[in-house]
């Protein structure tokens, strides 16, 4: 399976894409949120989450997971957003917007992968959490 | 140095050398003017206050920071990782003093990173200056924010 980080710095998307791949997932990168609709549109079969920079030109972070959210094929996709916005009325904002988890910038490779691996981790229990 | 401001930017550049290199920082005693730098990451600060951050690096300096990032041989980065790695090492400084000062007067919306090559003549008019020393090398530390009204 693939995950897609999108992020308007090419260093940090190579820092993404590095620890996807020791986590065993193959990286998909995008440069903003546009782009990475359209990668969506594309593989959303292939793909297990995406990672989401809040900042970036084009289509920003919080407008592509609003999107994401209101797709009928890929609205379930786990959503990790990794962002320099630290202020508590972003993450607020992140997670009414649909975000499974919040991570800021600075962090390091193992708060990236626990991340991550959380955000997977936590969206597949929702799946398989039985109907009550 | 209006320590009012700078402490929080002083403090991105710490956590991010800590969390991400592994790394100290310690502010240098050696004058700002000693430095040569060639690579400047810029981030405009606006809003509620505005300003200027800047980050100045020599060109060595610039590269060992972008490959420790990178977790990469210096050798290998072309110049343009080398200024886009520059420009998100001020992005996460700013973000990260941004949120220490939300509800103060200074607190101010980022605008996306650039970066100017070559020695940096123009400067940030009255910013405080500071020369900071890490493994990798010295760099500069220039920032300026006004609460607005001022």
């Amino acid at each position: 399976m693939k995950i897609l980080a999108v992020d308007d710095s090419m260093v940090m998307l190579k820092i993404l894409s590095s620890c996807v791949a020791t986590l065993g997932y193959e990286p998909l990168t995008a440069p903003n949120g546009k782009e990475a609709l359209d990668v969506l549109e594309r593989k959303s079969d292939e793909i297990a989450a995406v990672i989401l920079d809040w900042n970036m030109p084009v289509l920003g972070g919080l407008d592509t997971l609003r999107l994401i959210r209101a797709n009928d094929r890929f609205g379930d996709l786990p959503v990790l957003m990794v962002t320099t916005e630290s202020e508590r009325k972003n993450l607020i904002q992140a997670m009414r917007a649909g975000a499974n988890h919040y991570l800021t910038k600075p962090f390091s490779q193992q708060d990236l992968a626990t991340a991550i691996a959380e955000c997977i981790g936590a969206a597949q229990s929702k799946i398989k959490e039985p109907e009550k | 140095m209006n320590a009012d401001y700078v402490e929080p930017f002083l403090q991105g550049v710490t956590k991010l050398l800590s969390t991400m290199l592994g790394e100290g920082l310690s502010v240098s005693e050696a004058p700002p003017a000693d430095l040569e730098p060639t690579l400047t990451s810029i981030v405009d600060l606006s809003g509620k206050a505005s300003g200027q951050l800047a980050l100045s690096f020599p060109a060595t300096t610039a590269r060992a920071v972008v490959a420790a990032m990178l977790g990469a041989d210096e050798q290998s980065l072309d110049q343009e990782t080398v200024n886009d790695g520059a420009a998100e090492f001020a992005n996460i400084v700013a973000g990260f003093a941004k949120a220490r000062l939300a509800e103060t007067p200074y607190h101010f919306q980022l605008s996306p990173p650039r970066h100017e090559s070559g020695p940096w003549n123009s400067g940030i008019e009255e910013a405080s200056v500071l020369r900071l020393s890490s493994a990798f090398g010295d760099f500069l530390l220039q920032v300026r924010l006004v609460p607005s009204g001022q």
